[in-house]
C-alpha cells in the first residue's frame, strides 16, 4: 500500500495541487457564508442561487454578453430576489427559496434551448474540481480574500443581524448595508464556485460542515471554526480518497462531509449516555 | 407588500415569455413548411441528415431533431418534436444506443405512416468495453468511411422503398457518393501509413471504429456517453500514459466542454485540438459549406499534426 | 424636566383600519411608565412606532429632541421583547456574545471588542446577576435567565430609555418579581428611564411613576397614586379585575438576585 502510495504520488499531478489549492479556499469561505445562510433557515440558497446562475449563463451566450457576468448578475438578482420574497412570507423562509428555485430551474430550461453552441454551454455549465484552469485558480484566490476580509470584519455585525436583526438595527447597525453586502458576497461565491468546483460541491460545503458544527459546537464563534474544520477535512480526505481509489471526486467530498457529520452524531450520543451513566452512579 | 410581490411575478413572467417568443420562432418554421410533394425525411442528428441529403437530393424535405450545435447523447425532444415525427414519411436515426431519447419516442407516436430506419442496424457493432456506462455498443460507426458507405445503402433501399418513383434518382446519388467515400477512405489509409505514433488521446471515446479501420489506437479520458466528472485517478492515468507516449496532442470536441482536455494538455505541456465525431456541426460550420467528407478531411489533418 | 420623548397626534393604521388615533404624551428623563390596556389596544403597535419599526400615519415623534426620522442614536434606545417564547433557542451562541453583541456602537465597523468591552459584558451580566452563565448557551438556559440575559444586552450600550414589551410572558412567578424588581432598581439607580408594557397591573402600580392606560385607540396617562382603582381597570379591560396585593418590596428581592 505504501508502496503504491509512493509510486503513485499525488501531488506530482498539477491538476491535483490546484484541486486541493482551490478545494482548501472553496472549504474555508463557504462554510463561512454557509453558517449565517443555515442559521438564517436559507439552507437550500446554494442550490437556488447556482440554478439560476445557469440562467444566466445562458442568457449570457443567447445575448452575446460574457456568460460568466451572466451568472453573476442572475445570482445576485436571485439573491436579492429571496431577501425581498423572504420579507413578505417573514415565517417561510423556504417558500422564497423554492420560488427563486423554481424560477432559475425554469429559465435555464427554456434559455438552454436556444443556446446555439451547446458547446459553450456545457463548459460554463460543468465544473470539475479536478479540471482548474489557471483563469479559475487565480478567481478562486480572489473570491477567498474578499470573502475572509470581509467575514473577518464584519463577523460582530453579521453575528448579531443573524441573531437578532431588529436588535442589530436597534444597537445602531447600518442593517441594510451589511445585509446587502453578505447578500452580494454569497450571490458571487455560489455563482463563481458553482462553475468551478460544480454545483454539488458548493451546496453541500455551506450546509453540511455547518450542520455538524452545531452538534459539537459551544458558542458562535466555535461553530464558525468546527464547519470551517469539517468543511476542509472533508475536501482532503474526499480528494485523497478520490484519487487513490479511483470515485468521482465531488461525490466523495460529499460523502466524506455526511460520514463526519454521523459520527458527529453518534459521539455525541455516546457521550450523552456516559454522562447520564456516570450520574445515575453517583446518585446511587 | 402585495403590489410590489405581484409587479414582481409579473416581472418574471414577462422576461420568461419575451425569451420564449422571441426565440421560439426559429425552430417553428421547419414545421409549418409544406412539403411540395417531397419526401418528408426526419433525422434524429447532423450525420443522419447529411447523409439523408447526399442520397436524398432535392427530391425530399430534411428535418434535423437534434439542432445544430448540440451534444446528441443527452438531447431532449420537446413535445413539438414529437408532434412534426408523426407527419414524417422517412425516420432515420443511428441506433446502436447513441439517441437514448428515440426508444421512448418511438413508442409513444402512431407511427403506421412513418417508415423508420435505424441506419447501425445489421452492422458490425463494436461492444463497450466499459460496462458500467450502460451502454452495450459503441454507437459511432459513421466514422469509419466503410460503415459509413453501409449506412448511406440503408439510406438508399429505404427511399426507393418508399418513393420507387424516384429510384433512379436515389440510385444515381447512392454511386457517386460510395466513389467519394472510397476515395477518402483511401486518402485515409495513405496518411495514417506515414504516422509514426498509433496513440491518440481523446476527450470522449468516440473513434473505436475510425481507430479500428486504420490501426490506431484512442485512449478516452471519458466513455462513450455524454460528459460527467472524471476521476483524479483516470485523469493521472491519462497524463501518465500521454507523458510516456510523448503523447503531443490532446483532442477534444466541439461539443463538449475543453477542461477536461485542457487540464490534461497543460498537466503533460501538450497542445489542444480538435478532433469532430460529427455528432453535429454549428451553424457558421454548416454555411462554411462543411460536410461529412470535409469534416473527415479536418479529422485526418489534425490526426496527421498529432501522429506524424 | 427634560422630555426624552414627546409624541403629538400620532396615529397609526394598518389597511384602512384605524389603530391609535390623535395619542399626545411626553415621558421625562428618569421616568418609569407602565403601559396597560387590553389585547389589541396598540401597546405593542406604539412601542414599534418609538422604536421607528413602524412609521405612523399621522402625527410626529421625538425622541431624545431629536424626530424620529433624523434620529441616529438607536444605541441610547433598548429594546426587549417577549424573546423568551420567541427566539430561535437553537441558536449557537454564548451569553457573552449575545450581550457583547450589543457593544456595536462602542466597538465600531470593522473593529473587535478588546478587553475594555468584555468588562463591560461582565458588569452587565452582573446586573442581572447572570454572570457565572457567561460561557453557557444561550439556548440551555430557563426562560427567566434568558430574558435577564436580554436585559443585560441592553443594558450593556448603557440605555438612556428602555423599551419592555411583556417582558415577562412565559416565565414563572418568581423570575418575573425579579425582573421587575431589577428594572426598578435600573430606574433608581441608573436613572434609565423605563417604559413597560404589561398585564401585571400590581406590579406597576408599585413601581411606575406613571401609567399609560391604552384603549378605545387612545391613551390617557394617569399617575399610579389616584387613579388606579378597580373600577378604573374594569373600564379599561372591559371586564373585572381583582387587584391583588401581592407583595413587591424591591429591598429584599434586590438582594437575593445580585448575591
Amino acid at each position: 500500500m505504501l508502496e503504491m502510495i509512493q509510486n503513485d504520488f499525488i501531488f506530482q499531478y498539477g491538476f491535483m495541487q490546484r484541486a486541493f489549492i482551490v478545494g482548501i479556499l472553496i472549504a474555508v469561505i463557504t462554510p463561512c457564508i454557509g453558517v449565517i445562510v443555515v442559521l438564517k433557515r436559507l439552507s437550500m440558497t446554494g442550490d437556488a442561487l447556482s440554478h439560476s446562475s445557469l440562467a444566466g449563463v445562458a442568457t449570457g451566450l443567447v445575448a452575446g454578453v460574457n456568460p460568466i457576468l451572466g451568472a453573476i448578475v442572475f445570482s445576485i438578482a436571485a439573491a436579492f430576489g429571496i431577501e425581498r420574497i423572504r420579507k413578505t412570507f417573514p415565517k417561510y423562509s423556504e417558500v422564497a427559496i423554492a420560488i427563486i428555485m423554481s424560477t432559475g430551474i425554469g429559465l435555464a430550461g427554456i434559455l438552454s434551448g436556444f443556446v446555439k453552441n451547446s458547446a459553450a454551454f456545457g463548459s460554463f455549465l460543468f465544473g470539475s474540481i479536478v479540471a482548474i484552469s489557471d483563469f479559475e485558480l487565480y478567481i478562486v484566490i480572489g473570491l477567498s480574500v474578499l470573502v475572509t476580509l470581509t467575514v473577518v470584519l464584519l463577523y460582530k455585525e453579521l453575528f448579531y443581524m443573524t441573531f437578532d436583526e431588529e436588535a442589530a438595527r436597534l444597537a445602531g447597525m447600518p442593517t441594510a448595508i451589511v445585509n446587502f453586502i453578505f447578500t452580494l458576497l454569497t450571490a458571487i461565491t455560489i455563482s463563481i464556485s458553482a462553475r468551478t468546483v460544480g454545483t454539488l460541491v458548493i451546496s453541500s460545503l455551506m450546509v453540511i460542515p455547518v450542520a455538524s458544527a452545531l452538534q459539537v459546537a459551544k458558542s458562535f464563534r466555535q461553530t464558525v471554526l468546527y464547519s470551517v474544520t469539517f468543511a476542509v477535512t472533508s475536501t482532503v480526505l474526499g480528494l485523497f480518497i478520490s484519487y487513490y481509489a479511483g470515485f468521482k471526486p465531488g461525490g466523495t467530498i460529499v460523502l466524506i462531509g455526511i460520514i463526519i457529520l454521523v459520527s458527529v452524531l453518534a459521539y455525541k450520543n455516546i457521550v450523552k449516555k456516559a454522562l447520564i451513566q456516570r450520574t445515575v452512579k453517583v446518585n446511587l | 407588500m402585495k403590489s410590489n410581490l405581484v409587479k414582481t411575478a409579473c416581472l418574471v413572467l414577462v422576461i420568461g415569455l419575451v425569451f420564449a417568443v422571441g426565440c421560439s420562432k426559429q425552430t417553428s418554421e421547419d414545421v409549418k413548411a409544406n412539403h411540395d410533394g417531397k419526401l418528408s425525411v426526419h433525422t434524429s442528428f447532423y450525420t443522419m441528415a447529411d447523409f439523408a441529403a447526399k442520397i436524398g437530393g432535392d427530391k425530399i424535405k430534411i428535418t434535423n431533431l437534434v439542432p445544430s450545435g448540440t451534444e446528441p447523447h443527452d438531447w431532449e425532444p420537446a413535445p413539438k418534436d414529437i408532434a412534426s415525427l408523426e407527419k414524417a414519411d422517412v425516420f432515420i436515426y443511428n441506433g446502436a444506443g447513441m439517441e437514448g431519447w428515440v426508444e421512448k419516442i418511438l413508442g409513444s407516436i402512431n407511427n403506421e405512416k412513418t417508415t423508420v430506419l435505424e441506419a447501425s442496424k445489421g452492422l458490425k457493432l463494436l461492444e463497450n468495453a466499459d460496462k458500467d456506462e450502460g451502454l452495450q455498443y459503441d454507437p459511432h460507426v459513421w466514422l469509419n468511411p466503410a460503415l459509413a458507405k453501409k449506412q448511406l445503402e440503408a439510406i438508399k433501399n429505404t427511399f426507393v422503398s418508399v418513393d420507387s418513383a424516384n429510384k433512379s434518382y436515389y440510385e444515381k446519388n447512392y454511386n457517386e457518393y460510395i466513389l467519394k467515400f472510397d476515395e477518402l477512405d483511401k486518402e485515409y489509409n495513405q496518411t495514417v501509413a506515414s504516422f509514426s505514433k498509433k496513440d491518440l488521446v481523446v476527450a470522449h471515446e468516440a473513434f473505436g471504429y475510425l481507430c479500428n479501420a486504420y490501426g490506431l489506437k484512442q485512449v478516452a479520458i471519458e466513455g462513450l456517453g455524454a460528459e460527467s466528472e472524471p476521476t483524479p485517478a483516470r485523469m493521472a492515468e491519462i497524463s501518465k500514459f500521454a507523458k510516456e507516449n510523448e503523447v503531443k496532442v490532446i483532442f477534444f470536441e466541439e461539443l463538449i466542454s475543453p477542461k477536461i482536455a485542457e487540464t490534461i494538455a497543460s498537466e503533460v505541456g501538450a497542445a489542444t485540438d480538435v478532433l469532430n465525431p460529427l455528432e453535429g456541426l454549428s451553424d457558421e460550420q454548416v454555411k462554411a459549406g462543411k460536410e461529412y467528407l470535409s469534416v473527415m478531411r479536418d479529422n485526418l489533418k489534425a490526426l496527421e499534426r498529432a501522429l506524424k | 424636566m427634560k422630555k426624552v420623548i414627546e409624541a403629538k397626534h400620532l396615529s397609526f393604521g394598518y389597511d384602512n383600519k384605524l389603530i391609535l388615533e390623535n395619542i399626545n404624551f411626553s415621558i421625562d428623563k428618569g421616568d418609569y411608565l407602565g403601559i396597560i390596556g387590553s389585547n389589541g389596544s396598540g401597546k405593542s403597535t406604539l412601542i414599534k412606532l418609538l422604536l421607528a419599526t413602524l412609521k405612523p400615519s399621522g402625527g410626529e415623534i421625538k425622541i431624545l429632541g431629536e424626530r424620529i426620522d433624523k434620529f441616529r442614536r438607536w444605541d441610547k434606545i433598548g429594546y426587549v421583547s417577549q424573546k423568551a417564547n420567541s427566539f430561535n433557542t437553537s441558536f449557537p451562541a454564548t451569553v457573552e456574545e449575545v450581550v457583547a453583541a450589543n457593544l456595536y456602537s462602542r466597538v465600531g465597523l470593522f473593529r473587535r471588542p478588546g478587553k475594555e468591552h468584555r468588562k463591560q459584558v461582565d458588569n452587565a451580566l452582573e446586573l442581572v446577576g447572570m454572570r457565572e452563565y457567561k460561557s453557557r448557551l444561550i439556548g440551555e438556559l430557563s426562560g427567566g435567565q434568558q430574558q435577564r440575559v436580554f436585559i443585560a444586552r441592553v443594558l450593556v450600550s448603557q440605555p438612556e430609555i428602555m423599551f419592555l414589551d411583556e417582558p415577562t410572558v412565559g416565565i414563572d412567578a418568581k423570575s418575573e418579581e425579579a425582573v421587575y424588581c431589577m428594572l426598578a432598581r435600573l430606574n433608581k439607580e441608573l436613572g434609565i428611564t423605563i417604559v413597560l408594557i404589561s398585564h401585571d397591573t400590581s406590579a406597576i402600580t408599585v413601581h411606575a411613576n406613571k401609567i399609560a392606560c391604552m384603549g378605545n385607540k387612545g391613551l390617557i396617562i394617569h399617575d399610579p397614586k389616584e387613579k388606579m382603582t378597580e373600577e378604573f381597570i374594569t373600564e379599561l379591560y372591559g371586564y373585572g379585575v381583582n387587584l391583588h396585593a401581592h407583595r413587591h418590596d424591591c429591598r429584599n428581592c434586590i438582594r437575593k438576585e445580585v448575591v
